[in-house]
């Protein structure tokens, strides 16, 4: 088969033209594509001259561009403030700095499978925006559940709307070693106003399954004062409604019981810092 | 096809295959300093610095090194000298096969460029992708803090 061809279109709508080719394969980082390469790929598309690296603070969130890379994310002043540093403790535990400088966070949502990142954006009502020849934006869950109808299309950005005052958010990892992927993780978040639970968020992840929302553990924080009583609870339902499998990594049984760990930790965690910023 | 790049402040021109990796082409000119540990991103031996950032060289696409700025171990030090985090690898006794030794000092060269003071904890967090089978991690993180010592007596 003849070597692809590697290409670094000047625009989205020439990237798209080419991505239209029977065999082609976007490129942010490249660290992943690099490793599966199948022999058949024909066209490699660079999407490093779109000038979608930008990170920037508008009024109804922060615009994150696809290209811009895990560290950049990790450095940002802004989004190191965000929550108390929410999103930086989970970025600092993905992968390696080595990783980080090269991954994007478009090609790994793109990829959207084994994610620290995932569960955290799910917490946080992201929203993606997606480019096929016109731009759309959509939450982070529909983006993830088109699955293969995601193919034809250009992650251009990841919008993190700013949290209301009075959330706070938690991220958990449990991994073997400090470079491992997951056996498990956990990210929650909640709005607490006038000593009530207003919106909560509860994703549990890499169970083996990617992170979704427990949305029966949500259901029961909302209302909620958030008690040592009421987090024993939604920690005993995320350990039962957990869709825990095994595999290499952990048992089902393990899984559930982090989920259980992790959970109550998380909401513990939150409860002390969350409703200490005024509505 | 041709990309051209630096690589330790000499300006490169190299035919490349499209798909393959800054490591097979940077080891290919020579530098064999960017060691071949794994091919796979989980060793860090290939680890070298792309306009500043330490990257696993085997998860680049040669291609998208276009224009950048390269540096391998071999360009840490300078003509005849040796970068304190080289001086203080071999007397802290860290360097025992030496094959991880060149991952390690350019992954922790680009932690020291942007983070002069680090604690060890900080050391520790950014060798998390570098991977020794020798040494036990004791003596490189000793080996780094000692550099930290050493370059900051430098600027004083």
């Amino acid at each position: 088969m003849p070597p692809p061809e590697y290409v670094r279109p000047a625009s989205l709508a020439a990237a798209i033209g080419l991505l239209h080719r029977d065999h082609a394969r976007l490129v942010g980082g490249g660290t992943d594509v690099i490793l599966r390469l199948p022999p058949d790929v024909d066209t490699l598309i660079d999407l490093s001259d779109l000038g979608l690296d930008t990170i920037v603070e508008m009024d109804d969130g922060t615009y994150i561009g696809s290209m811009a890379t895990l560290t950049a994310i990790l450095e940002h002043p802004g989004l190191a403030r965000l929550l108390d540093g929410y999103v930086a403790s989970m970025m600092r535990q993905v992968g390696s700095p080595l990783l980080r400088n090269l991954a994007t966070i478009g090609g790994h949502i793109a990829r959207g499978r084994i994610s620290d990142v995932i569960p955290v954006l799910l917490t946080l009502d992201a929203r993606v925006g997606v480019y096929d020849g016109a731009d759309h934006s959509l939450g982070l869950e529909e983006y993830l559940e088109a699955g293969a109808g995601r193919s034809g299309t250009i992650v251009t950005h990841v919008m993190i709307p700013h949290p209301a005052p009075g959330t706070a958010a938690e991220f958990l990892k449990f991994g073997r070693t400090a470079f491992d992927l997951a056996l498990l993780n956990c990210a929650c978040l909640a709005t607490v106003s006038q000593g009530h639970v207003t919106t909560a968020r509860v994703v549990i992840g890499e169970t083996p399954h990617l992170g979704s929302r427990l949305a029966s553990v949500e259901r029961l924080l909302v209302g909620s004062d958030l008690g040592p009583a009421v987090i024993e609870d939604a920690a005993e339902l995320a350990r039962s409604a957990v869709a825990a499998g095994s595999d290499l990594r952990a048992s089902a049984a393990y899984r559930r019981q982090l989920a259980f760990v992790a959970t109550k930790r998380c909401l513990t965690a939150i409860a002390s810092r969350a409703g200490t910023v005024p509505a | 096809m041709r990309v051209t790049f630096t690589v330790n402040d000499r300006p490169t021109t190299a035919d490349i295959d499209p798909g393959e990796s800054l490591m097979w082409v940077l080891r290919r000119l020579g530098w064999t300093g960017v060691k071949n540990g794994c091919d796979n991103g989980d060793c860090g031996t290939c680890a070298v610095l792309v306009d500043g950032r330490a990257v696993n060289a085997c998860l680049m696409f040669a291609a998208k090194a276009a224009g950048t700025t390269i540096v391998t171990i071999e360009g840490l030090g300078g003509e005849g000298t040796l970068h304190p985090l080289q001086r203080t690898a071999v007397d802290s006794g860290s360097v025992q096969c030496g094959f991880c030794t060149p991952g390690v000092l350019m992954t922790a060269a680009d932690l020291l460029a942007h983070n002069p003071h680090p604690t060890e904890y900080d050391i520790r967090e950014a060798l998390v992708g570098n991977l020794c089978r020798c040494t036990g991690y004791v003596k490189q993180i000793e080996g780094v803090l000692a550099a930290v010592a050493a370059m900051a007596e430098d600027e004083a």
